[in-house]
């Protein structure tokens, strides 16, 4: 990633029920891969690309043990996302990509916008 | 101390078809919220959270304070007692036109508590959102 994650990206992470789930199981204590696995409905692979997306935003946290990898919860940026500042910060970013889809259904594609700064 | 939120973000249309999007409330319903925005000074609005059917579930009011076409639009965003400012600044730019939003006058401590309260809300509808947005894809295809 080049650039720092932001509540947005936390969000967006934390908006997958499957994620969700995860994160759930988690919140008792920390797993190995094949105790999650039993207890969601969702392929190794599918459940490897959750976790890495959990792992990249900071969510939670992986350790090895012998053959097993083993992951725990890491809380702290769901307690940044919380600050309801961010929430509408959030909030704003997504009702302003949204315009962008609205824009495009309405009008045709154009050439690609890029987000300039936030 | 006042908190802002400044977002810019950049669209390949013009400030006319970016502003019919900000300020016509067909168009409201679809990116933003359903309610009955109207874009004349002094106008009184309400946005639901959820839909109008479910207005009880929770709403944003406010009036609007100017209405500048196709450069500024700003209006007030109030619920439960926690009043703060909505400006959207439109701009030409090479790529078709730059938004800029300002969302202004939070008041962290008084604010807090509004907030918690409209957390369910916002928490439930961006759970929505993938799903939502899938569906609308698949519409366009």
């Amino acid at each position: 990633m080049s650039r720092p994650f932001t509540s947005w990206d936390v969000y967006k992470a934390i908006s997958d029920p499957n994620r969700r789930i995860v994160l759930d199981l988690l919140a008792h204590g920390e797993q190995p891969v094949s105790a999650i696995l039993v207890r969601v409905e969702l392929t190794q692979p599918a459940l490897s690309q959750h976790l890495k997306v959990l792992r990249k935003v900071g969510l939670v946290r992986q350790r090895r043990a012998g053959r097993e990898r083993i992951y725990a919860l890491n809380p702290k940026p769901l307690k940044e996302i919380s600050d309801w500042l961010k929430h509408y910060e959030v909030f704003w970013h997504e009702k302003l990509a949204q315009l962008g889809e609205h824009l495009e259904r309405t009008h045709g594609p154009r050439k690609k916008a890029k987000h300039v700064s936030h | 101390m006042e908190k802002s939120i400044i977002i810019e973000q950049e669209y390949p249309y013009s400030p006319e078809e970016v502003w019919d999007a900000l300020t016509d409330q067909d168009q409201l319903n679809e990116w933003l919220m359903e309610g009955n925005f109207q874009p004349r000074v002094g106008a009184e609005y309400e946005f639901y959270w959820v839909n109008r059917a479910e207005k009880d579930k929770g709403k944003t009011e406010g009036k609007v304070l100017e209405v500048l076409k196709p450069k500024k639009l700003s209006y007030t965003w109030e619920g439960g007692g926690s009043s703060t400012v909505v400006t959207f600044f439109l701009e030409p730019s090479a790529e078709g036109t730059k938004l800029r939003l300002e969302h202004t006058g939070f008041v962290p401590q008084k604010d807090e508590f509004v907030y918690n309260g409209a957390l369910y809300g916002w928490k439930g509808r961006l759970a929505n959102l993938p799903a939502a947005i899938a569906k609308r894809q698949k519409a366009v295809a």
